[in-house]
């Protein structure tokens, strides 16, 4: 049980090097990569159990105490997104395991398996590394399979959207990595924890030199968590990827430098310190831009993958909107919506890879008059344009309560209008395909038979579920993140 | 002394800025796919320079304990090495990954010009 | 009367879950056995109706009915009935009935008639919410979840048309549902609850105040069909089947009339809104929406549109009622909501034996129609009578109120409106009505020969239209007016008086 934490991380890293050499054949490969996702799943759900009443789990690696050790470190944050990301990760694994198949050779596949139980290493690391360079690292382990995982299909929009996506995380790696080297260099210390003691010190004697690594920090997470007008390599890189691929990568991967920026700025840049800079305004001015430019891009697209990119620009502007607010409440529905839009987008990314493998189109107009022969892909489809519009009773709606709540507490009662443009313009690209997925005419007839396997249909449906459930239910994880934004803020 | 030894140290971090900076611009200005790459590595290889340079002190021993210790008494730190050591290892994959993309890349299209990729895709 | 008690009760709570329960039944129940369903449907809103009444006894001693349950965050979920949400969930439970009663016949043979009967049915439990919804967080969830399934009701034929009004009045309820949303968060920052049935929770005037009205102002004006942001309902109403439009119009748009009292007299209080004088923009817009909704509706052709634009000219009235805050015009207001419940959904029902008996929409070729549907076209006749004010229909006590209400509140100048709503009524219903019973030409061009026979409507469909009719008059001619004494009641008590 002490070693859950750091278990979180081994058990895919171990996974994806037992893949390739255990699991030639795909359907061994595919049993590997279940079982090494239940484990990630029941080690996180675990630790959510344990962290749920408010403590923090810490684990030395090797018993080596922080200053000299690395520190891992589960507080109810890193559980609950650990959890959430690995039932994700569990529903589009099941997905994956149908649809592979059929997007990729017999020689790529292990491959899959393998990159796919690498990303998740990668993300466990983030979100439970307490010290700068381990987050860096893990980062870098979490983007570039994350790139592998995109050209995995042998294509030439593939493979540029790799380069593309490549390029720019080799940028932000480097201006992060920078940026450790600065902070390491006016304090002498990595972990989170002590930087955070050590820099008011520091500030003292280097303000620039904190400045700059400040920057360097902020932009490099920025550009990998795609925060507008960082966004350029995002559209691309979702949309050509496999659909479970798209999936994780715009339901999970962006969120990483979400987590790590917040840790960042509540752990080791006091945020009332950057209360006095022109930050907080920046990144709310983006995260308002990216809302806003985001659904007018989104809007535009006549291909339902690229849509749903840019709606991942519109919900990560949306989530840095709230943490900028720089209010408990409002922080409270920004984490919230990062296991929301999690959820959503990698259903509606499932619910697209259904359509298109059935009707062998990725326009937007092959949603029309869908929902007589995919009832069920239809109706998860619609619960997330619901959600993503915030309509009562899914958890979008919780998320946006609480955002809208936190701006009017934060006293910019204008700045609410954001929110709500941005719903409309949700509704604006969304309910159209709704509305004719039901009502419209189907172009070409349309095939018979069932929706499609019921390994590919479930997941969805699954997903679909939790973000019923989370709209009815939400008080367990509110009440969590809750705490953890009123720690963070320091209440 | 006070005054060359600071230059000096300075002089590190400067040449490490001005080979992060170049890398940048290569990395994101020029055409030509390989020159990226090529871009990359300088860039990270003035990362790296700023890291040793930060874990160096004058007339500093390395950090191996040895029974009469270093003359001066002063170790250089070990943990950036450990650090720029971690890094060169994502540094080479990247750049690894990067150049089979390329050449894949390349065996497709038969160019490396990122304009002239752009063009052909439409 | 003035003082009333709390009952803990799981009335409401039954009373909205049946209906939620019974369209997911129905739906599962229709996909084998459509006769069944469509019983089902029957018993589901009968048993709403039911329990609606069942509340009565608590309510005549003075009552007001709660109901809490803490499953929804953030706040919870809560039931309050008082005199003004029994009437209105009552009236809205009957016609919903009766509308569901005449659709056996009317929708025999159509297409998607599964999802019809589920999808009336939820609309149901969410206008039912509405109006006994305890705080400003319930009567949100339940006005989207009537809102946003009626769209469906709307492109029930899937053509162009309704599709295109579909999108629009779907894009305007969530535009308005964002303004309320808005408003309602802003309520809770003001007072830190959004319980409704207090004396007010702004506490004192403010540009955020203001702003937060006017979102409730935009928000219910959008479902109201307040002018200008009434573009969608002449769109949506007519293609909706007619059982629908006659839930649509004459109980659908009501919630938001009812959304706003309520936001004014027990979010914002009469002494704010007494003191700042915001009522005012409403009592333009009214003024404004009676008499466009009203001149527009002359020059309809279409039944339906013309009973659409008309449904803009009533919803007028009661916005202004309620924005004159006198006793008598609150009276008036909440008996307005009754009396044109009513007559507004007897006439699409009407409309929907016209055009399914005769196949005619247009009223220029209404000649003589009186002859073939003698009932239907008196109910019709009785409705427009009402509608226009003529005693001693309902239409007239509430307009007599209202007018007195405006007389008392100072402000006689509203009164010419109210006339001037009567004076376009008959203008526009009274030439339907007498070219039906009095235009001798008519129908033998129509239907050759001079032949005259009778085409009634099946009894299913007539039973309701008759029920409507008899609703507009027999309160009004009996000696106990019991919705008008329901209707003082709850303005007594919105009034705190």
């Amino acid at each position: 049980m002490r070693h859950l934490p750091i278990l979180l991380t081994v058990v895919p890293l171990t996974g994806a090097f037992l893949v390739p050499v255990l699991g030639r054949r795909p359907d061994r490969a595919y049993r590997l990569a279940l079982l090494s996702v239940l484990l990630v799943l029941a080690c996180a759900a675990g630790l959510l159990a344990m962290t749920g009443s408010g403590q923090t789990l810490q684990y030395y690696v090797g018993d080596w105490p922080p200053p000299w050790g690395i520190e891992v470190r589960v507080d109810a944050l890193g559980a609950m997104l650990a959890t959430f990301f690995a039932f994700v990760y569990l529903m589009v694994v099941l997905y994956a395991g149908s649809s592979v198949r059929a997007e990729l050779g017999p020689a790529a596949q292990f491959w899959y398996w393998s990159l796919l139980l690498l990303l998740l290493a990668g993300i466990n690391g983030v979100l439970t590394a307490r010290d700068l360079f381990n987050l860096f690292v893990f980062t870098e382990i979490a983007s570039l399979s994350a790139c592998a995982i995109i050209s995995v299909r042998d294509r030439l929009d593939s493979m540029e959207a790799a380069l593309k996506y490549l390029i720019l995380s080799a940028v932000a790696g480097g201006c992060i990595l920078l940026g450790v080297a600065l902070l390491y260099m006016v304090t002498g210390q990595l972990h989170l924890d002590h930087l955070g003691a050590a820099l008011p010190a520091a500030a003292g004697s280097y303000p620039r030199v904190l400045l700059a690594a400040l920057a360097l920090l902020v932009s490099g997470f920025a550009l990998k968590s795609a925060l507008f007008p960082l966004h350029v390599w995002l559209p691309d890189a979702h949309s050509s990827a496999p659909s479970p691929s798209s999936a994780i990568l715009s339901g999970l991967v962006v969120k990483l430098g979400i987590v790590a920026l917040v840790r960042l700025f509540f752990v080791v840049f006091d945020w009332r310190r950057l209360v006095t800079l022109p930050l907080p305004t920046m990144v709310m001015a983006m995260g308002a831009l990216g809302i806003v430019l985001g659904a007018l891009f989104a809007m535009g697209q006549r291909d339902l993958k690229r849509m749903l990119a840019y709606s991942t620009v519109v919900q990560v502007g949306y989530i840095y909107f709230g943490l900028a607010l720089l209010d408990e409440i409002a922080l409270t529905g920004a984490l919230m919506h990062v296991v929301n839009h999690a959820l959503l987008k990698s259903m509606l990314f499932l619910c697209v890879g259904l359509i298109i493998s059935r009707t062998g189109e990725r326009s937007t107009a092959a949603m029309a008059g869908l929902a007589r022969s995919m009832p069920l892909t239809v109706a998860s489809f619609t619960v997330g344009a619901a959600a993503m519009v915030g309509i009562p009773l899914t958890n979008g709606f919780v998320s946006k309560w609480y955002m809208v709540l936190g701006t009017l507490n934060s006293g910019r009662p204008a700045m609410v209008a954001v929110i709500l443009v941005s719903s409309l313009l949700s509704a604006l690209y969304y309910f159209p395909l709704v509305v004719s997925a039901y009502f419209g005419r189907p172009a070409s007839p349309q095939a018979e038979g069932p929706e499609g396997p019921p390994a590919m249909v479930w997941p969805v449906v699954g997903l679909a579920a939790v973000c019923l459930v989370l709209g009815i239910w939400p008080e367990l994880p509110l009440r969590l993140l809750g705490g953890v934004a009123r720690v963070m803020l320091g209440l | 002394m006070g005054m060359p030894l600071a230059l000096f140290v300075r002089l590190n971090y400067m040449a490490a800025i001005t080979l992060f900076l170049i890398g940048l611009h290569v990395l994101l200005g020029h055409p030509n796919l390989i020159k990226k790459v090529m871009g990359m590595n300088i860039m990270e290889t003035g990362v790296f320079l700023f890291l040793v340079s930060i874990g160096y002190a004058r007339h500093s021993a390395a950090p191996i304990m040895s029974p009469g210790g270093a003359e001066s008494g002063l170790y250089a730190n070990p943990l950036v090495s450990a650090i720029v050591l971690t890094g060169i290892v994502i540094a080479v994959s990247t750049t690894a990954y990067t150049l089979s993309l390329t050449i894949k890349l390349y065996e497709h299209c038969g160019t490396l010009d990122v304009n002239r990729l752009e063009r052909l895709r439409r | 009367m003035s003082s009333t008690f709390e009952i803990a009760s799981c009335l409401p709570v039954v009373a909205v879950m049946l209906p939620l329960v019974g369209a997911a039944a129905a739906y599962l129940v229709g996909l084998r056995w459509g006769l069944l369903r469509n019983w089902l449907c029957c018993a589901v809103t009968a048993g709403s109706l039911a329990l609606c009444l069942a509340m009565y006894p608590d309510i005549a001693r003075g009552g007001v009915l709660v109901a809490r349950a803490a499953v929804l965050l953030p706040l919870g979920i809560s039931f309050r009935v008082d005199v003004l949400g029994f009437l209105l969930a009552t009236v809205s439970a009957a016609i919903w009935f009766l509308a569901t009663l005449y659709s056996l016949e009317y929708m025999r043979g159509e297409h998607g008639v599964n999802r019809y009967y589920a999808f009336l049915v939820l609309t149901l439990a969410g206008s039912l919410g509405t109006f006994l919804a305890g705080d400003l967080l319930t009567l949100f969830i339940f006005f989207e979840l009537m809102s946003l399934p009626a769209a469906v009701l709307v492109i029930h034929e899937e053509t162009q048309e309704a599709v295109r009004a579909a999108l629009k009045y779907l894009f305007m309820t969530i535009g308005g549902s964002l303004f309320f949303f808005f408003s309602m968060v802003a309520t809770y920052q003001f007072a830190g609850s959004v319980a409704l049935g207090g004396r007010g929770l702004v506490g004192e005037a403010s540009t955020l105040a203001f702003l937060t009205f006017m979102g409730f102002v935009v928000a219910f004006g959008i479902k109201a069909g307040m002018v200008p942001l009434h573009v969608w309902l002449p769109d949506a109403h007519p293609v909706a089947p007619s059982p629908a439009s006659a839930l649509l119009s004459g109980v659908m748009i009501k919630t938001g009339a009812y959304g706003m009292l309520r936001v004014m007299y027990e979010i914002f209080g009469l002494d704010l809104l007494r003191q700042t004088g915001w009522p005012s923009v409403l009592l333009g817009l009214s003024v404004a929406t009676i008499l466009l909704g009203s001149m527009v509706a002359v020059t309809q052709f279409d039944l339906k549109r013309r009973l659409a634009y008309s449904s803009v000219g009533q919803m007028g009235c009661i916005l202004l009622g309620m924005s004159l805050m006198s006793e008598r015009a609150l009276t008036g207001d909440v008996f307005h909501f009754f009396a044109d419940a009513v007559a507004k959904s007897c006439l699409f029902l009407c409309a929907g034996v016209i055009m399914k008996e005769t196949g005619k929409r247009d009223i220029r070729q209404f000649g003589g129609i009186g002859h073939r549907l003698p009932i239907t076209m008196a109910c019709f006749a009785i409705a427009a009578f009402t509608l226009v004010g003529i005693p001693p229909f309902n239409g007239f006590i509430s307009k007599l109120q209202l007018s007195l209400g405006a007389f008392d509140a100072g402000m006689p100048g509203y009164a010419l409106a109210l006339l001037a709503s009567s004076m376009l009524n008959a203008v526009y219903y009274l030439p339907i009505v007498i070219t039906a019973f009095f235009d001798r030409a008519a129908p033998a061009a129509a239907n050759g020969a001079g032949r005259r026979r009778l085409a009634e409507a099946h009894p299913t469909m007539l039973a309701p239209i008759v029920v409507l009719a008899l609703g507009c008059a027999v309160f009004a001619l009996s000696s106990e007016n019991w919705p008008l004494r329901l209707s003082e009641t709850a303005a007594r008590l919105l009034l705190r008086r």
